[in-house]
């Protein structure tokens, strides 16, 4: 048994310690909203944190998040339901076209925040150039981040 | 959309008690002559299905024929309903239609597939015609060709719920014993003015439900919209920023287990005989398969599977492809072309006398282009989850074509069509990849030999080198100008036409010449629409082609361009507005080029100026204007970000875009070789739209791709004086 | 609807180019593991777990001296190459990349944030690149989870030098 500290929750799972985080939480854990991309830790769309701190769970196995915390789309939310800031400024920018990155850009972007509260557009590109968007809404991010830091000037230059 | 259950799938779409459904109900004896023609399909014909339904509690529930994959259309078509039926947006819930039997008349629907059988002007904006365009489109239920708003919103939705309103009036006015025309409507509330009398649609749904369906409901002119036109906040991104939205690939079914693939390398070949003898003793495998044409494992996780797949050693049948490299696809296309010279070939288009003027004129151009396959790389890998059980199959998946999934798994699996279900969800991209059943099948192919229910993932390494691509293509043109510098003749002969077959045409530019000629050259791979299809590759060569005469006649590109259009002010407008957002004309840094494009695509139509940077060691495009005229943006905010959303996608391609084959197979696989535009790339993009004609839409998904490419590398021209000619641009050195 | 007939052909023709020489539902050999029947029992995940990717053998690595540098550089060695004159895959090759300047690999495509880091591989740098990659090198497209065992980290340090010959 593998013990696990998931959005909070104390969580025990049956698995090879090598199956990569991602898998377990899609499937033992059932919570989907961490999504497969590439496998590869080329796309972001399977972002989580660890202590904070984004990783790539497709690539990094659960043997790793032992004695962490593990952070995905469905725990970042206020415990009562209210959205973060990102999530929010995510909706107000109208971000998300099929919405498959999603998750995982916001993992990013949240974990940007956290630790420059205040992104340049050099910062925005070093932390999210990891995360692949299809419907290429890169303009729409970018933004989003800059009203979610509170730099609305910013944003609204952007938009 | 809600989350999966088998009972929901099968009820969806029901009429509850008390509530008012409209949509149209065609059973034998209730068509009228004129439509009678058109459903005559043998006796017993019955053909019920709904777009629209008010419960009791005012709740009111659209119900839309397409896919959502991000373009939006679900929202849309919702919006468009919900403005004619005067309903409080707010209270509004989308549920896609379910590609059930019950729900569709799915002979009615084949019917139209004939291009003669187009709906009726006269019945077009009538309740029966638009029943008639949504049975079309619900019954192929394709999302593609960008269609959804301008041809089912804008003769199904609109129409639908201006007859809802009808029927909802005709029941107060009944109930009250007032004129209908003295009711007025407003967020779901009905209300009679001079008798104070006041009451919510959702009181007045079942009486309404007994109402005649109005023949033609009046729809309501442009200066009547309250929220067509406005930029309505999507209604699913809220589920796409906290997980909870429903893809394919988050099918949960009880007692599912997980099938990892990997398909014979080289289409055609076959697998032979495959080593399993390590894969059968790792954890959580259930079975192992060799299906003939792939190999699959079943197991308890999908890691276990692809892990285990990754040991199985297969060896694969001879296939005529097996000795195809990238250069000799090449080879094999200007052989072709060659052959058929300048005059043969199947002819498209022959107007004037194109190669008479050419012999004749003072200044000749020529030009060969010539473009890779491109795969989709959606960023959901292709998944599908099967269940066959009792003669009868399940699919959860995330499709553009449910009805035609359906068709084609009931054909593999030797099914009944009718036992065959399917559950839409939301699509993690679709840009054409998700228009075709070749997944679908696989998984129900692997559910029905294990009996398990199987979701089937493909890795990224399968979804990038079993695409169905972008065709490869080379185009040639000849162009001639008379001797006061006029382009009076055009001759151009490609490989490969699929569709839209204008797609090679010029009407919208003045030239009295024309030959058009395509030569089709077979190939191994298999081929599938992509984001604006084949105008992904001819826009590219034609407005690359225009800007090459351009420069030979001594004129401005916008220049040509404007003599060209000068007789359809409308496309005038669009050019002209995207060449004063750039400031058109202005100078730029050295090493920095300015180029555009004219593109009318899917109705619509964009001109993009784009803005690129050549001091670095690659080409970087700091910024693209793009201006589309989409007839009426009804969603304004929806439709800029569908242009922004194709000039990345028309990016990426034109940068880095490139399958190639060697050994008959595709050498890519994943993201570090087949390489996406990210973040740091990203232009500046600026949209503009001009509502040019709310009467006839035009798309919104395809149209702003395919000007991309080429304002892109005329800009490089621009900027270098090196002319593109061969996609993509990382095979050029710009040094 | 022209454009919808079009759409509509154009899927049906997709649709058969995808069934090609129509396979048979059936499979040509089939290999059942488990029965379903097995489904009582606990699943296989119980079972110890083997040895045989880079992933497992860098879970099973025991965090003590004496860690097998080569082993445990198994887990890089999913995207890196280190033979001489190798080909770079889904990262670059790492022949001789201690003591190299970052992102110097010849006909590598580099994330723009590894290029402009001018870091050079000390043992220091790149021990603390390999401990959280997206903490020292935000952008850089090495997003692996990071190698948080002090140990494991020098003895794939060692091993990137050993097998470069230095």
């Amino acid at each position: 048994m593998i013990k696990l500290n998931v959005n909070g929750q104390a969580r025990e799972v049956d698995v090879d310690p090598a199956t990569p985080i991602l898998w377990v939480v899609r499937e033992n854990l059932e919570m989907t909203g961490t999504k497969f991309g590439c496998g590869i830790a080329m796309c972001g769309a399977c972002t989580v944190h660890l202590d904070g701190k984004p990783v790539r769970s497709c690539s990094t196995p659960i043997s790793r998040a032992e004695g962490k915390a593990i952070t995905t789309i469905e725990g970042i939310a206020e415990d009562d339901g209210t959205l973060s800031k990102v999530q929010q400024a995510w909706i107000e920018a109208q971000v998300p076209q099929c919405g498959y990155c999603q998750s995982g850009q916001i993992m990013s972007a949240t974990a940007l925040l956290q630790k420059d509260p205040n992104p340049s557009d050099e910062q925005i590109d070093a932390a999210m150039a990891g995360n692949v968007c299809r419907c290429g809404m890169y303009g729409r991010i970018r933004t989003a981040i800059k009203s979610a830091a509170g730099n609305t000037q910013a944003a609204k230059e952007e938009a | 959309m809600g989350k999966w259950s088998r009972r929901a799938f099968i009820g969806a779409g029901v009429v509850a008690g008390g509530a008012l459904v409209v949509g149209i109900a065609v059973r034998p004896g209730n068509p009228t002559d004129e439509l009678k023609p058109l459903l005559a399909k043998g006796d017993g014909e019955e053909l019920i299905n709904a777009w629209v339904k008010v419960d009791a509690n005012n709740k009111v529930t659209a119900i839309v024929p397409h896919a959502e994959m991000g373009q939006g259309a679900h929202s849309v078509l919702a919006q468009m309903l919900a403005d004619e039926m005067d309903v409080d947006w707010e209270a509004v819930d989308i549920l896609e239609a379910p590609a059930i039997p019950a729900y569709v008349g799915a002979d009615l629907g084949r019917e139209f597939i004939a291009p003669t059988l187009e709906v009726p002007k006269v019945l077009e904006p009538t309740v029966q015609g638009a029943f008639l365009s949504l049975a079309n489109m619900m019954d192929l239920q394709i999302t593609g060709g960008s269609f959804s708003i301008r041809g089912s919103g804008q003769r199904g939705m609109r129409t639908a719920g201006a007859a809802a309103r009808e029927m909802l009036v005709a029941a107060a006015a009944e109930k009250w014993n007032v004129p209908a025309a003295e009711i007025t409507t407003s967020n779901s509330i009905l209300t009679h003015k001079s008798s104070g009398k006041s009451a919510t649609y959702g009181e007045f749904a079942a009486a309404a439900a007994t109402q005649d369906l109005p023949v033609k409901p009046r729809r309501k002119k442009v200066e009547e919209f309250t929220l067509m036109g406005k930029p309505m906040p999507r209604k699913d991104i809220p589920s796409k920023v906290n997980g909870t939205a429903g893809f394919g690939i988050d099918a949960q079914v009880e007692g599912m287990k997980y099938a990892a693939v990997k398909a014979a390398p080289v289409v055609g070949a076959t697998v032979e005989k495959i080593d399993a003898s390590k894969a059968k003793t790792m954890p959580g495998v259930l079975q192992i398969l060799n299906m003939g044409d792939f190999v699959a494992v079943v197991a308890d996780g999908y890691w276990q599977a692809q892990k285990a797949l990754g040991t199985i050693e297969a060896t694969y049948s001879e296939a005529e492809g097996q000795n195809l490299d990238q250069g000799d696809v090449f080879a094999r296309y200007a052989k072709a072309l060659d052959e058929v010279g300048s005059d043969g070939g199947d002819v498209e288009t022959d107007e004037g006398d194109a190669i008479g003027t050419f012999a004749e004129a003072s200044k000749k151009v020529t030009a060969e282009y010539k473009v890779p396959f491109l795969a989709h790389a959606t960023m959901e890998p292709m998944n599908c989850t099967a269940s066959v059980k009792d003669g009868r199959c399940d699919l959860w998946m995330g499709t553009q074509s449910p009805l035609g999934t359906r068709r084609d798994v009931a054909k593999a699996l030797g099914l009944d069509e009718d036992n065959v279900s399917l559950q839409n969800a939301y699509l993690g991209g679709g840009f054409g990849r998700r228009a075709s059943s070749d997944v679908p099948v696989m998984a129900a192919r692997i559910a029905k030999a294990t009996g398990y229910p199987v979701k089937m993932i493909w890795s990224r390494e399968e979804d990038t080198a079993q695409d169905l691509y972008r065709p490869s293509a080379t185009s040639r043109f000849e162009a001639g100008l008379d001797d006061k510098g006029k382009l009076v003749s055009w001759n151009n002969v490609h490989t490969h036409l699929f569709d839209p077959q204008e797609a090679p045409q010029v009407p919208h530019y003045a030239i009295a010449n024309h030959l058009i000629r395509k030569v089709d050259v077979p190939m191994h791979l298999r081929f599938g629409p992509w984001r604006s299809v084949d105008h992904s590759q001819q826009a590219w060569f034609i407005e690359s082609f225009i800007d090459e005469i351009a420069v030979e006649a001594g004129k401005d590109p916008l220049e040509l361009r404007r003599e060209l259009l000068a007789r359809s002010p409308r496309h005038l407008a669009v050019l002209n507005k995207a060449a004063e957002m750039s400031n058109w004309g202005s100078a730029m840094p050295r090493g920095h080029g300015r180029g555009i494009a004219f593109v009318p695509s899917f109705g619509s139509v964009v001109a993009q100026v784009a803005e690129v940077d050549m001091t670095g060691t690659k080409p970087r495009v700091t910024k693209v204007y793009c201006c589309a005229d989409v007839g009426f943006a009804m969603n304004p905010d929806g439709v800029a970000a569908q242009m922004e959303s194709a000039i990345v996608y028309g990016l990426t391609a034109a940068l880095y875009g490139e399958i190639s084959i060697k050994d008959g197979a595709v050498q890519q696989s994943n993201f570090h070789d087949y390489e996406m535009l990210r973040i740091n790339e990203m232009p500046d993009v600026e949209v503009t739209l001009i509502n040019g004609d709310h009467e006839r839409l035009g798309g919104a998904g395809e149209p702003g791709l395919p000007p991309l490419a080429p304002a892109v590398t005329n800009a490089v021209f621009a900027a270098t004086g090196k002319r593109v000619r061969e996609l993509p641009l990382s095979k050029h050195s710009f040094a | 609807m022209r454009n919808i007939s079009r759409a509509a052909l154009l899927v049906l023709t997709a649709a058969l180019a995808a069934c090609g020489s129509e396979p048979a539902a059936e499979p040509a050999e089939q290999i059942v593991v488990r029965e379903p029947s097995d489904l009582a029992i606990p699943p296989a995940m119980n079972e110890s777990p083997t040895q045989d990717t880079a992933l497992a053998e860098a879970a099973a690595t025991d965090a003590v001296t004496g860690i097998d540098g080569e082993a445990a550089f198994a887990q890089c060695a999913v995207c890196h190459s280190i033979g001489k004159g190798e080909p770079s895959d889904i990262g670059p090759n790492l022949h001789g990349i201690m003591g190299q300047k970052a992102a110097s690999v010849a006909g590598y495509s580099y994330s723009p944030a590894i290029e402009a880091a001018g870091i050079t591989w000390t043992e220091a740098e790149m021990d603390s690149f390999l401990a959280d990659p997206l903490e020292k090198i935000p952008g850089t497209k090495m997003a692996s989870g990071g190698v948080t065992d002090g140990d494991e980290r020098a003895a794939i340090i060692a091993y990137m030098m050993d097998a470069s010959g230095s």
